[in-house]
């Protein structure tokens, strides 16, 4: 299935480069608040409001917060705009 | 009356890449993607976005069901690159249940919840580990099905 055609995800504003994606995932890592993980997943939740717009959330609003999800090992499992 | 199955979107040679070594949250993010389908009386709960990630359903589901121990508490799945989720929250004896993507709300006994869920995570494993051998040198895979002959 393309990536454009996946129903019920986010998505960034397709100008939005990797380095400003890896900018922003340090900034909610860094300052977001953090929560567990769906029972049964392990995992940190992090989420923060980057103050500009970044994507479109999965209705396809416009939105400028991230979710950005990290294994136990501080490695990013996923990243998208909520 | 409960029905909860899902069908993989994925082709296998894609799938079976790398799963002996893959991580918790690799085989709970990445891999065995497809469509899952939850109707629970007359309210149709399914995902049939083509990413959902199977595994993860299926062990989360069954956790989240067992967690509803006592009336009153509340448990959401949320799907893993969505902020959409389904909402359980124990009455009693009945469970009522409810989705961010769709209208209404629906009830249904805990102890059939709970039988549904475990057998959906028992098949999943069982699906899986005979279309993807590979899967038994898995370490975390191996937990998962070390707890489920607990059972």
């Amino acid at each position: 299935m393309p990536e454009t055609a996946r129903p019920n995800v986010s998505r960034f504003a397709p100008e939005t480069s990797v380095a400003q994606i890896r900018e922003m995932i340090e900034a909610t890592v860094t300052r977001g608040l953090p929560s567990g993980n769906t029972r049964g997943r392990s995992g940190t939740i992090y989420e923060l409001d980057i103050g500009q717009l970044i994507g479109v959330d999965i209705r396809g609003h416009p939105s400028s917060r991230l979710r950005v999800v990290v294994n136990e090992s501080n490695q990013i499992v996923t990243a998208f705009p909520c | 009356m409960i029905q909860l199955d899902y069908e993989l979107s994925e082709p296998e040679a894609e799938i079976a890449s790398e799963l002996a070594d893959a991580e918790q949250l690799e085989l709970h993010y990445y891999h065995f993607r497809g469509n899952l389908t939850l109707k629970i009386n007359q309210l149709d709960l399914s995902a049939r976005w083509g990413w959902v990630p199977i595994l993860d359903a299926a062990v989360a589901f069954a956790a989240i069901v067992d967690a509803l121990a006592t009336s009153g508490a509340l448990e959401e799945f949320e799907f893993t690159e969505s902020t959409d989720r389904i909402r359980f929250q124990r009455d009693d004896d009945v469970v009522r249940v409810s989705a961010s993507y769709i209208q209404g709300e629906t009830a249904i006994d805990h102890a059939e919840l709970q039988v549904a869920s475990s057998q959906f995570r028992t098949r999943v494993l069982n699906d899986l580990v005979a279309r993807f051998p590979e899967l038994r040198t898995n370490p975390y895979f191996a937990e998962l099905t070390a707890v489920e002959f607990d059972h």
